[in-house]
């Protein structure tokens, strides 16, 4: 019975669109788009963390080194922390950008489903009337939000909620094709800023490192060889780009370039959500398959990166 | 919140402060004298304090706030003056010590100009 309904809805369908196989093709296409922008989100929001990560790791070190030459008082040993570069509110503004890019995947993922039912679960919907209303307060004042990208939060969550104005994948992936631009623009343009900030913290380390380690030579003469072995042990903890054997120098890459090469990956991610979504807004069933496995291989290799900086 | 000029500024001062710690990196990897790596250490700690000063500006939104930090980062652009001569008195390599000021210098003059 269930493939006999299954068979006439696609013989319906299917004259008005694609045969039966390329739009059930395309259906799988959406939610692999789905997954593969949930997976950028977990990747941009693990780059961002790792900006505070790096902050807090070189304080925690740098306040110890201090402490252990006379100019603090007192050292801690909590592991809290106050970062200097992007606050915990800054993240969460940024991750509200995510969060639209996702949602509006989510709404996706529902037309395509061809039913009537196009609304999104009850979370969804209230992630959407929180995004709305956030973007009509000018609630992201934390963050220099250019007019057009709380104009795409808004156009994004409206579709999101809207159950009568987009019927089909095609329209809505063109219609918000500038909305989704605009938000995935405002954080490429700041992740390469952030790697900066990355880089200059694992090499404040490794300065920092070199002083503590060339000091304890003065009393530990010999000994200081497994303070040279424990300081490649905190680097190597630090930065997740340094290499786990010696490697000649030609090869080692510095933090800076791994920093920002990770960052350029991360961006590379973000255009190929934005291309992914122009497929299936244009192109035909094969370019839709082909744009969206691109998105789900490189989303995940930028979301195990991305999170090996958190360790 | 700042203008495209002032964003542009505030970059381009992060790229100068990151190539001056590069080559205090450099300086710090050929030295193994404790006093000399205490000293560049705490050169370098003053210009990742700075570089994320500017970073956090930023990405600030809140026109008062970025005033604020605005005010703060021109307060310790007077004081990178005196840091230069302190940085030619630690870096052995004088070549690289007079392009490590040089770079403090420019980083200098560009807030002076936010």
């Amino acid at each position: 019975m269930y493939w006999f309904r299954r068979g006439a809805a696609c013989a319906l369908i299917g004259m008005g669109l694609v045969g039966c196989s390329g739009l059930t093709q395309v259906q799988d296409s959406i939610s692999r788009f789905d997954q593969g922008t949930h997976s950028a989100s977990v990747a941009e929001t693990n780059f961002l963390r790792a900006v505070q990560t790096a902050d807090c790791t070189s304080q925690f070190y740098a306040n110890a080194s201090d402490w252990a030459i006379g100019s603090l008082v007192n050292f801690d040993i909590s592991g809290t922390c106050v970062p200097t570069i992007l606050d915990d509110k800054q993240v969460q503004t940024r991750q509200a950008l995510m969060d639209a890019v996702t949602l509006y995947a989510d709404k996706m993922v529902a037309l395509a489903t061809g039913d009537d039912n196009t609304a999104l679960d009850a979370n969804a919907q209230k992630l959407a009337g929180v995004l709305n209303s956030t973007a009509h307060q000018h609630g992201f004042q934390n963050l220099p939000v250019a007019a057009d990208v709380e104009a795409g939060i808004i156009a994004i969550s409206e579709m999101a909620l809207d159950q009568r104005r987009f019927s089909d994948v095609k329209t809505a992936a063109a219609k918000m094709d500038g909305s989704l631009g605009a938000v995935i623009g405002k954080l490429k343009a700041e992740n390469t800023n952030f790697a900066v900030g990355i880089a200059s913290k694992i090499d404040r380390l490794e300065t920092n490192l070199r002083a503590v380690v060339a000091g304890t030579h003065q009393d530990r003469r010999r000994m200081s060889f497994f303070d040279v072995v424990e300081a490649r042990r905190i680097m190597r903890s630090a930065n997740p780009f340094i290499p786990q054997t010696v490697i000649p120098s030609q090869n080692a890459a510095a933090p800076q370039d791994n920093a920002q090469s990770a960052a350029l990956q991360l961006n590379a991610v973000l255009d190929t959500v934005l291309a992914a979504n122009r497929a299936i807004a244009g192109a035909g069933t094969g370019g839709i398959v082909a744009a969206v496995n691109n998105l789900i291989v490189r989303a995940q290799d930028a979301q195990s990166v991305q999170a090996s900086l958190n360790k | 919140m700042a203008d495209e000029a002032q964003k542009d500024t505030l970059l381009n001062t992060v790229a100068s402060i990151r190539a001056a710690e590069l080559l205090l990196l450099q300086a710090s990897r050929a030295s193994s004298d404790p006093v000399t790596l205490i000293k560049i250490n705490t050169e370098y700690s003053h210009l990742d304090s700075l570089l994320s000063q500017l970073l956090h500006a930023q990405a600030i939104a809140d026109d008062a706030d970025f005033a604020n930090a605005v005010t703060a980062l021109k307060q310790q652009a007077a004081g990178l003056q005196v840091e230069e001569d302190d940085i030619k008195k630690i870096v052995a390599n004088v070549a690289a010590a007079a392009e490590v000021a040089g770079y403090m210098a420019q980083a200098a003059s560009l807030i002076a100009t936010l």
